[in-house]
Formats: structure tokens, C-alpha cells, sequence
């Protein structure tokens, strides 16, 4: 098994990217040494296409080991199950973005999952503790897109308030956290020092927000690249 | 608490003890002396434990009591800690170029919306030197309030609606060391 290096941006949109190459190049200079590229699927549209062959000989002449991961936006738990059938074993992350607490809850629940992704309004309406322990239950993680959080409503004390309340649940249940930059153009690139200081300035301490770029992301990708292999049987079971 | 659950154990240990003397007191196997000798003893015993159990109770109040005393201690040393600088080497991502005015601007809106006046004032945030054509600069801020800083430089493409990006370079402690920096560090 190839030998993964932190630190981790966990979430580049390549779906929208228009200069995939340059953004590499910046990530790579800014000091990540893993990028997960993330195709975004909706409830009527659930493929993923393979990573173009450019963008591998690219990251392999940076020096970056590139991961692709499926973000799925879905409103319906049956769809959500048909599309997770599907994907799960062509991608190595796979991340929801729940759109009601009923998928919210789901994807808390079901094993497939990797991370679940959390904008601003979904951790106001969809977090609480019974999301957190379900979570910290099954090993899920709760993603955080840097650029994604703020929405389009006017950031105030409330933001700070929530995000807050967030990472006190996180903490109490020991809720894997990860915050990844959800870069779709080359402005939103930001360095792994910007991603750990939202967890700074809330009152984390250095040491267990260097975690959210580092360790957690990395176990993941580690479990889904064994379980990827050929000698993974079923959790617990390997080939000999 | 285990100190208080020991004291609960022997307490009970003594208690079985004179409960013993008393019941071979009334079957007439041990006499009247030797009964208020053994009571004696036993007496002696359970006071020895208490007189421990206190002291002890007292010790880990003072080692309590010191906890916290150094703790405030280290507060106030981090209060009144001397200011000292640093020098944050940024890259300004925009589509057109951006004066020193306009960059200082960005700066003054962001820490004013995030931090505040006080929260600013902790920063103490100043562009010491920013070169138009390469769109790189350099920042002083004081030591203590890095993550501040990076948050700050990280929320300017929000505040900005997405056409400028802030992306720090490198921190460093002298001005010298930073304008070397800013001469050879490249993104592109």
C-alpha cells in the first residue's frame, strides 16, 4: 500500500474546475501532499466519471497523490441507497450532503458513508447531538467545506454561535472532524494553515485542529484504499 | 474519592470490631477490663484513621489550590507578555491588480467585521510593504494572534464576494528575512 503523506485538502470540486492544473500546482506549493477531487452527483444524475489521464500524469509529476470522491447531493433516502449501490465501489471517499433530516440522519447511519458534508444552514437545521453520536457511532465523519460554509446570507454572531455549539458536539462525542476547502476556482484556494485556523480562533487548540487536515482524513482514505484491495474480505477478514 | 471510599472501609472495619468486643462482653468470654482495654485500643485506631483521612483531604486541597494558582500565574504571564512582531509574506489572487490603498482596505473591512476594535487592537495588523507588480506583501501583527491573522486573510474572498484571495506565504520574525522572501517565493 502507497504510503499517504498529510496534510489533506479533502474536497476540490473538479466538476467546476477550470484550471484544474494550475490549482494542483498551487495546492502543491501551499503544501499538500493529498487532494481528494470530488465529483458532485444529484439525486437524477448518479455516475461518476474516472479521473482524466492529464490530471494523473500532473499530480504524479507535483508529487501529490490525487483521490476522487463522490459528493451526493440527495433529498430522497431510496435514491440516496440505489445511487451509494452504484458509486461506492468506484470511488475511494464517498461524502453526502443531506438536504433533510431524513437523509441527514441516514447518512449518520449507513456504513458506506464516509463523511458527511455540512454546509452554514444544514448544521443549523440537521446537527444536533443524536446526528453527532450517530455519527461517532458508525465512524462517520462531519466535513467542512471552508468556502462552502458561509452560504450566501450575511455572515454575523450567529454563524460563530452555531459553528460553535458544532464543535462542542463534535468534541463531546469525539466526532471525526475534517475541514477541507471546497475550492471551485482558484481564489477560493486556501493553505492548510487558513483551513486549521477556523478550529483555532473558536477555541481548539493547535494540536487537535492539525488532526482535521491530518490523521482523520488520512484513516480514511487508508480504510477505503484497503478495503479497495483485493485481499479485503469483510470488515475484520483479510485474504492471507 | 478513593480516599473518602478507604475512610468508608476501615470506618466499617472498626465498627465490626466494637460490635465483636460487645457481643464477647455480653456472652461473658472477655471481662469488664479486658473489654475497656481492646475498646481503648480500637478507640485509638479510629481516631489515627480520621486524624489521616483529614490530613490528606487537606493536601490534595493544597495541591488544588496550587493548580490554580499557577494556572493564573501562567494567565497573567501570557497577559503580560511583550508584544513582539511578525511578518506574514501574502499573495494577493485578483483578476486586476490591486493598489496598496486597496489592499489596505480589504484588511481594515475584514478585521473590522470579524474582530472588531479590540479584537483588532490584539492583532495590531499593518502592511509594511506591498510590490504592485508581483501583488505580494508583507504584514505585521503580533506574535500571539497567528490563527487571527490566517482566519482573517482565509475570509477575504467572502467578504469580497470572491474576486480577491489573500494566500499566506511564509511567517517570519524579521522585516529583513521577509523582504527576501517576498523577492523570491512564487506561487506560479
Amino acid at each position: 500500500m502507497a504510503k499517504l503523506e498529510a496534510p489533506v485538502d479533502f474536497y476540490v470540486d473538479i466538476g467546476i474546475l477550470s484550471s484544474s492544473f494550475r490549482i494542483l500546482r498551487f495546492l502543491r506549493k501551499l503544501g499538500f501532499k493529498t487532494v481528494v477531487l470530488t465529483y458532485t452527483t444529484t439525486d437524477n444524475t448518479c455516475e461518476i466519471k474516472g479521473l482524466e489521464k492529464n490530471v494523473l500524469k500532473e499530480s504524479e509529476k507535483l508529487g501529490l497523490d490525487v483521490f476522487v470522491k463522490a459528493n451526493i447531493l440527495s433529498e430522497n433516502r431510496g435514491y440516496l441507497k440505489k445511487c451509494l449501490r452504484r458509486i461506492r465501489r468506484k470511488v475511494d471517499v464517498v461524502s453526502i450532503s443531506p438536504k433533510n433530516l431524513d437523509v441527514a440522519r441516514f447518512s449518520g447511519r449507513d456504513r458506506r458513508v464516509d463523511t458527511v458534508i455540512f454546509t452554514y444552514d444544514e448544521l443549523v437545521r440537521f446537527y444536533d447531538d443524536s446526528q453527532a453520536k450517530l455519527m461517532s457511532q458508525n465512524g462517520i465523519a462531519l466535513e467542512i467545506p471552508f468556502n462552502r460554509l458561509w452560504g450566501k446570507k450575511q455572515i454575523s454572531y450567529k454563524t460563530f454561535f452555531f459553528l460553535k455549539r458544532t464543535f462542542y458536539y463534535t468534541v463531546k462525542f469525539r466526532v471525526p472532524i475534517i475541514i477541507s476547502s471546497g475550492t471551485t476556482k482558484i481564489i477560493e484556494v486556501k493553505s492548510p494553515k487558513q483551513l486549521i485556523s477556523l478550529l483555532e480562533i473558536l477555541g481548539l487548540p493547535e494540536s487537535y485542529a492539525k488532526l482535521s487536515i491530518t490523521t482523520y482524513p488520512l484513516a480514511i482514505l487508508k480504510r477505503n484504499m484497503h478495503k479497495r484491495s483485493r485481499n479485503h474480505v469483510q470488515q475484520g477478514v483479510d485474504l492471507a | 474519592m478513593k480516599i473518602v471510599a478507604l475512610f468508608i472501609a476501615l470506618a466499617v472495619l472498626e465498627a465490626t470490631y466494637f460490635l465483636a468486643l460487645t457481643s464477647l462482653l455480653m456472652f461473658g468470654i472477655l471481662n469488664i477490663v479486658h473489654f475497656m482495654i481492646f475498646s481503648a485500643i480500637g478507640f485509638m485506631f479510629f481516631a489515627i484513621t480520621y486524624v489521616i483521612y483529614k490530613l490528606l483531604k487537606l493536601q490534595i486541597l493544597i495541591i488544588k489550590a496550587g493548580i490554580r494558582l499557577s494556572s493564573e500565574k501562567l494567565a497573567i504571564k501570557n497577559v503580560v507578555r511583550k508584544p513582539r512582531k511578525r511578518y506574514l509574506i501574502f499573495q494577493v489572487l485578483a483578476e486586476n491588480v490591486l493598489s496598496k490603498s486597496d489592499v489596505e482596505k480589504v484588511f481594515s473591512k475584514v478585521f473590522n467585521e470579524f474582530f472588531g476594535i479590540i479584537g483588532g487592537g490584539e492583532v495590531n495588523p499593518k502592511l509594511v510593504l506591498y510590490d504592485e507588480k508581483s501583488m505580494r506583501g508583507v504584514l505585521r501583527f503580533v506574535h500571539t494572534q497567528r490563527s487571527k491573522v490566517l482566519f482573517a486573510l482565509a475570509m477575504v474572498s467572502e467578504v469580497t464576494d470572491g474576486k480577491v484571495g489573500f494566500i499566506p506565504l511564509k511567517i517570519t520574525g524579521t522585516l529583513k528575512k521577509a523582504k527576501e522572501i517576498v523577492k523570491t517565493l512564487a506561487l506560479d
